[in-house]
This record gives structure tokens, sequence and C-alpha cells, in this order.
């Protein structure tokens, strides 16, 4: 029998991978910028949980730029702030979805565990401009 | 006036004055006494950053790249001197805070090229102008090593999507007179570069600038230029000593077998502040 979530993931990771091919810079930084990297997660939507990936990397004039990848959609980060006071983020990101409805997130949160290279973390808000609810971000 | 000293107090006179000007017999090595050995050539003429044959030791205690502190040179920058970017200070404060317990040298990982130079345990320089290469062997942290090409080759460019970026990054050096000028990059941003907590990104372009002034000294200056982790290129340098013993202070006078990973049971204990 067909598991269809397990299908899911597949077509899901497929086409992270095929996007990560895309992109020009390696995203290791365990210990570079606290934010630069892939992170993997969930954020609620209407009481249920969405997988979502965020990209993110540093350029040299201290620009952050980066993706989010949802359901097999890129959505283009827009404005990225980390404020090193109290390791708090912003996340500005829009897009389209496969329908070509537009979707305009706005994601607030804080970075936990900022030292370590494995389980350094980013929780928060996320509102997608329909909906807002909590998301948690695992630095992969 | 006449001055008069007893014969005990005389004895006493004599015995203090000994003290003071004779050699201190025996708190130095014979090594300490001799006059200090000028640098050692090749065949080709060029430095001898390494052993000579015959001869025993590897390189040892050193100092850091800023503050002024033991082997650390007296124009270095001190730690509230360096141009950190505002989130590369925070992270250097955090970690200080939390006592470097996320270092990940203390894991066993390689330390940067200039970290593993810092390490206890030692070093050699191993130069090979046959093959224009210089092989750094480290006998600290998990026992890695390093290369350097001398074949004249560009430093890879990091933005290329075939580099792969690496612990120890990609050396090509060339000599200046009697300094070896040696450029790094293609960093993995998987460590830290130099002790001191000091944070750094795949931007990160270090120069080393190694020279012996006199057998038993290696001069170490490097440059780090790394826009996104400081606001303008700084430099820093330390002194490393000639080891004469070997780290368990018998007369063997070589690096020791050591591997950071055996039996390692420190990491558990770690302690932060949060």
């Amino acid at each position: 029998m067909i598991n269809s979530s397990s299908l899911l993931n597949r077509k899901t990771l497929a086409t992270v991978f095929i996007i990560l091919l895309g992109f020009s810079c390696p995203l290791f930084s365990q210990e570079g910028h606290p934010l630069v990297g892939s992170w993997s997660g969930d954020r609620l939507v209407n009481d249920k949980n969405t997988r979502v990936l965020v990209l993110l990397d540093l350029q040299p004039d201290q620009e952050i730029t980066g993706t989010i990848i949802e359901n097999g959609v890129r959505i283009p980060l827009s404005d990225v702030t980390l404020d090193p006071q109290d390791w708090s983020v912003n996340i500005s990101a829009v897009g389209e979805d496969r329908a070509g409805n537009t979707l305009s997130y706005k994601i607030q949160g804080v970075v936990g565990n900022l030292g370590s290279a494995t389980q350094r973390n980013i929780t928060g808000t996320w509102d997608d401009g329909t909906d807002t609810g909590s998301f948690r971000l695992q630095r992969n | 006036m006449v001055i008069r000293v007893s014969t005990h107090n005389l004895s006493l006179l004599i015995s203090l004055l000994f003290l003071i000007t004779a050699p201190h017999a025996g708190a130095q090595s014979a090594e300490d006494s001799a006059p200090v050995r000028p640098t050692p050539r090749l065949v080709n003429g060029q430095v001898n950053l390494g052993l000579e044959p015959g001869q025993k030791g590897f390189w040892g205690s050193s100092g850091r790249i800023f503050d002024r502190r033991g082997r650390s040179h007296q124009t270095n920058l001190l730690e509230e001197e360096l141009p950190l970017q505002p989130w590369a200070r925070a992270l250097l404060e955090y970690r200080k805070a939390n006592n470097q317990k996320d270092d990940p040298h203390a894991r066993c990982l390689p330390g940067g090229i200039t970290r593993q130079i810092q390490t206890v345990n030692g070093f050699e320089i191993l130069q090979h102008p046959e093959l224009n290469r210089i092989y750094l062997v480290f006998a600290g942290g998990p026992h890695t090593w390093r290369m350097i090409h001398t074949d004249g080759r560009p430093l890879p460019d990091i933005n290329d999507p075939g580099l792969i970026p690496t612990y120890l990054g990609y050396s090509t050096a060339h000599w200046e007179e009697d300094t070896l000028v040696v450029e790094t990059n293609g960093f993995n941003e998987k460590t830290w570069f130099a002790s001191g907590s000091l944070p750094s990104t795949r931007y990160l372009h270090l120069t080393e600038r190694i020279s012996r002034p006199d057998f038993e000294t290696l001069r170490y200056e490097l440059t780090v230029d790394d826009p996104g982790a400081y606001t303008q290129t700084w430099s820093g340098g330390f002194d490393v000593a000639w080891n004469w013993t070997s780290w368990d202070g018998s007369e063997l006078g070589e690096l020791h077998e050591y591997f950071c990973q055996d039996n390692e049971r420190d990491v558990q204990h770690f302690l932060g502040s949060e």
C-alpha cells in the first residue's frame, strides 16, 4: 500500500534537492553567522503542522538573503534582520503559491541554543497574511 | 671611621655575594645558557622552518593574535579593539560567557589553521621544495596535518559551486626573502580559526607571514580579511618557541602520539551560563 504521507515527503525532498543544486553557496556555517545555513521544521496553520525549509546566507555587505521552501514552492525572502542584543529574528517573504496566489509571510522569532552546531533553533510566530501560528525551526 | 665586621658576619656577607653573582646552575638547560643558534637553511639557501638533520625538537608554546601577554606580539590589538561586526562581537561575548563550551576543537574537530599552531602538544613543519609543498603536522587535537602549495597556483574562487570548503581551507604560498607568505581561503565555517573564540565566515581570507629570526623562534603574523565577521582587515601575531624535549619531558624531543578522540570524556561536563 502506498503511504501518501511518505510520498509527499519524497516529493518535497526531491524538490528541495533540486533547489539546493541551484544554490551557489555551500550552506554549512555551523560556526559562522548564527543564521546562515538550512533550517527545517514546522509551522502551525489552522491547527495543522506544515513542514517548511528555510535557507539563509550572509552577503559580504551584511545583508542576509535566502528562501523559504514550502509545499514544493520557493518563496524568496525580502528582508531578514537579526538583533544581536537579544538574538531576535525578523523575516519577510513574498512569493506565489502553485495557483498564482500571492504569499506574504512575516516571521518573528528568537534564536535558541545559539552556541550549538546541532541543536540551534528558531521559535516564534509565523503570519502568512491569513493566519498567525507558532513555528519551530531546527538548524540542519 | 673604622667599620668592624665580625668573622661570622664576614662569612655571611661573602656567601651572600656568591649567591647573587654565581651562575644559576641547574635552573637552565644547556641550550638556555648557550648562545642562540642562527636561522638554519636548506641547501638551496631557503630558510629551514623545521628540523635539521641530526637535530631534535619541534615547535611548541605560542601566543595569541590579539592581546599582548606572553609570546603575543606587543603590537597586537586588544580584544576590545577587534573590528568585529555587531553580530560577531555579540557572538564572541556569548562564547566567552559560556566558557567556550561549544568549541568544536574541544569536541576533537580540527582547529583552524592558526588554532592548530596554537594548540599545545606542538607541531612540525616539513618543507619539500622538490614537491612544491610544505606540510605542517600537528600533535594536538585530532592529530591533523595541513598542506601548503608553493607552486604558484592561485587561491580558489569561494563562490565556485564546485569548491568543497574544508576545515583548513586551501593554502598557497611564496617566499618574500626569508619570510614564507601563505594565503588561505575556502573554509567550511565548522571551526574557530584561532584561539580566543573568534568568529569567522566563509569569506575568511587569511594571510600568514612565517619567519625564523633564530633557531629557537618562529615568528607568526596573521592578517584577517573577513568582511562577513569584521568591519576591516586586521593583523596580529605571536612567537612560537622551539621545544627540545618531548611532551613528557624526555630527551627524545619528538612529537608524541595523541588523539583527542581517544577516551574523550570531557564534553559531557562542559558548563556554560545556559
